[in-house]
């Protein structure tokens, strides 16, 4: 049976703004299934959806790059791997979007996954190579511990939190409740 | 009330007062946790979460120390902290030794960002840290300063740590030896104390001895000192004779200085001031005192205090000062103290300012911190550091007497020409060293014994050994105008460090009145 038009047009669009950036919640996103797209509009739309995951992977890990060789001190280096993490739930709602099949889902979650550890192979190679510049060891050393201590694959682990308590108005004037603790 | 109780009752108030940013700074990061649960299980918090992020174990609840999430890095634990200060009020989230938050940087800035959001649900940050926080945390909140175990806190460390033992190892210790133990161990960490009770254990058995061992022990644990240098004792340092009244001086400040002074108002002793005549056994004396009290020597090198730039003299002093306060007990000798604190006028003020300092610690200090100092030209110093009540007494060592320098001949001969000297060879050394310092005597002695040792032990003769003794030129007779001055000025204002008056005729014109001299046997 044909679904309607619209659910294309949902999803069409919805990778569009969300490939810009947008933080719009794939979970609201209606249910796909090949069986309801021609051949080769489904195909169509899986190439948005990987073009979507790569346009902000590809966001994702130019400002990692740059947040880093950036960051002045290894505090700031540790929170640009951590707001690195931050954006990575984000992407993998995508790709385990529970309006697409599960073989799709899996397989995109797979892609992503691997993009993820992929990344941190490239961050520890580049501190590696750090020596070979010049870098003290001291540095490099202090910077291979930092990168471990944050490692943008714990992600992958169910239990990760990110993010969440930082969003509080920064402009709301505390009030403080004693109680006689 | 001790720091550790004060320190609580600080922290008690805070967490209370949900002050949204808390500083613990202390440099036994155990001792500090432990007073920070302590506040947690209280009954009277039971609802309110509480929990402790290390670089070791990662983020844990503080209670039951179930961990709260797997990322261990610093940074998700503050995103778990944001987590909870936003979605629950009352929440408590212990760092321990985060970064370093002594400036502005990243981290300092971060931390206080985490807590104006503890602020604004009554959440709570804090920080266990050794090093002060910048100055822009620290406006954010209070701060609780938790100082090195006093005796009191001690006493109950040692005592518990007996109590373990009990029956494991025979312990002689009776509760008098366990406070005397708890004063020597004052300023080390708990956990150093501990380590070193565990070391008496380990031999077998906990004697009275061991009490003065203690102060060995603990100097070993001060490996790297600032400022101060640490002398190492010869055996040759370990007697000394002569001093009588010297050394009945010290005896009595050596009861003092190991005493309990609790529920008294008296002070550990301060020290002692030695002039007198170049190379009669001043510095040797601060040596004797280390060797027979048995507490470590540290010398203070004034001259190497002194430094090029504004302020740096200051800082080099006190960080020494809080040393020596550190490792007592000790002996701390400052050998030649007008070298450093001489120069009153001299326009920069440095040597006023110093000289202020080392008198306002000399005065307020109650560490047992036994200062010996030495000095061959008293006129120079400050009148401010003679004066009573500054060091405990002012001993003035003159030339050796007859006796004396029989005594010091013997002595010296037996060590480097290895045998006993004839009686009547030396009578008449003792006639031709009159006016010798105890050094001039060791010096043509030990010309003998080198001989002995090129030509060996048949090429001694009595005739060599008068003619060395003739050959010496001690200062008194070189420099005579200084060394009377020096004798002249000792005679009127210290008390003399030798065993009784000598007559005019010993001495020669102007002699003194009393005198001492000082014998250091093997």
């Amino acid at each position: 049976m044909w679904i309607t038009g619209g659910h294309y047009q949902a999803w069409s669009a919805f990778l569009q703004q969300w490939g810009d950036g947008s933080p719009a919640d794939p979970a609201t996103l209606p249910r796909l299934e090949p069986a309801d797209l021609a051949g080769d509009t489904w195909e169509r739309l899986m190439n948005q959806i990987t073009a979507a995951l790569d346009r902000r992977l590809t966001t994702w890990s130019d400002t990692l790059s740059r947040e880093l060789s950036n960051a002045p001190d290894e505090f700031a280096a540790a929170r640009a791997l951590d707001h690195a993490r931050w954006g990575l739930p984000p992407i993998r709602a995508l790709a385990a979007a529970p309006g697409l099949p599960e073989a799709v889902s899996t397989r995109l979650t797979e892609l992503v996954d691997n993009q993820i550890r992929s990344t941190q192979d490239q961050i520890d190679e580049q501190v590696r190579r750090m020596r070979h510049r010049g870098v003290s060891s001291t540095a490099v050393e202090a910077r291979l511990r930092t990168v471990r201590e944050n490692p943008l694959t714990a992600v992958l682990s169910q239990s990760h939190a990110t993010r969440g308590g930082w969003d509080a108005d920064p402009t709301v004037t505390p009030r403080r409740r004693v109680s006689p603790h | 009330m001790s720091n550790y109780a004060e320190s609580a009752k600080d922290l008690d108030s805070y967490i209370s007062a949900r002050v949204p940013l808390i500083g613990v700074r202390s440099i036994e990061q155990t001792r500090a946790l432990r007073l920070v649960k302590q506040m947690a299980v209280n009954p009277r918090r039971a609802s309110l979460p509480f929990w402790v992020y290390t670089r070791a174990t990662g983020l844990r609840d503080l209670r039951t120390n179930a961990p709260a999430q797997e990322d261990r890095s610093l940074t998700g634990a503050m995103d778990f902290a944001a987590q909870q200060f936003t979605n629950r009020a009352q929440a408590t989230v212990v760092f321990v030794d985060p970064e370093d938050l002594s400036d502005d940087n990243t981290a300092s800035r971060h931390v206080a960002e985490l807590a104006r959001l503890a602020d604004a649900n009554s959440g709570s940050v804090v920080i266990v840290t050794d090093s002060p926080l910048w100055s822009g945390l620290e406006r954010l909140g209070m701060s609780v300063n938790l100082d090195l175990p006093d005796s009191g806190e001690m006493y109950e460390v040692i005592v518990e740590f007996l109590r373990d033992h009990h029956g494991v190892v025979p312990i002689a210790w009776s509760e008098q030896d366990a406070r005397t133990a708890a004063e020597f161990l004052v300023g080390v960490p708990e956990g150093t104390a501990i380590n070193v009770m565990a070391t008496l254990v380990a031999k077998g058995s906990v004697d009275k001895d061991d009490v003065q061992r203690l102060a060995e022990f603990k100097d070993k644990h001060f490996g790297s000192l600032s400022g101060l240098e640490r002398v190492k004792l010869k055996p040759a340092d370990t007697e000394v004779g002569g001093l009588t009244s010297l050394r009945a001086w010290l005896r009595r400040k050596q009861r003092i200085i190991s005493a309990d002074l609790r529920g008294t108002d008296l002070r550990p002793p301060r020290g002692v001031l030695l002039v007198g005549v170049p190379g009669c056994g001043k510095s040797l004396s601060a040596k004797a005192i280390s060797a027979e009290w048995r507490l470590p020597l540290y010398r203070l090198d004034l001259g190497a205090i002194l430094g090029q730039y504004v302020g740096q003299s200051e800082g080099r002093l006190r960080e020494a000062l809080d040393t020596a306060d550190r490792v007592a007990p000790c002996v701390l000798w400052i050998d030649e103290i007008e070298k450093g604190l001489a120069g009153m006028n001299d326009s920069t003020g440095v040597s006023r300012r110093l000289v202020g300092q080392f008198l306002f610690w000399l005065q307020e200090s109650r560490h047992r911190v036994f200062v010996v100092a030495t000095s061959n030209d008293v006129r120079s110093l400050p009148p401010e550091l003679l004066r009573k009540g500054r060091f405990d007494e002012l001993f003035f060592v003159d030339l050796p007497d007859t006796g004396d320098r029989h005594e010091i001949i013997e002595m010296y001969y037996r060590r480097y020409v290895r045998q006993d000297p004839a009686p009547e060879l030396v009578d008449k050394l003792v006639g031709l060293s009159e006016g010798f310092a105890g050094s001039d005597i060791e010096s043509a002695l030990h010309e003998v014994g080198e001989q002995i040792f090129l030509n060996g032990p048949q090429s001694l003769r009595p005739e060599f050994v008068i003619d060395t003794f003739t050959n010496t030129f001690p200062l008194s007779r070189t420099n005579p105008e200084q060394i009377e001055e020096i004798r002249a000025w000792g005679r009127d204002r210290a008390v003399p460090a030798g065993r009784s008056p000598v007559s005019a005729t010993d001495l020669g014109p102007g002699a003194a009145r009393s005198r001492r001299v000082v014998v250091f046997g093997d």
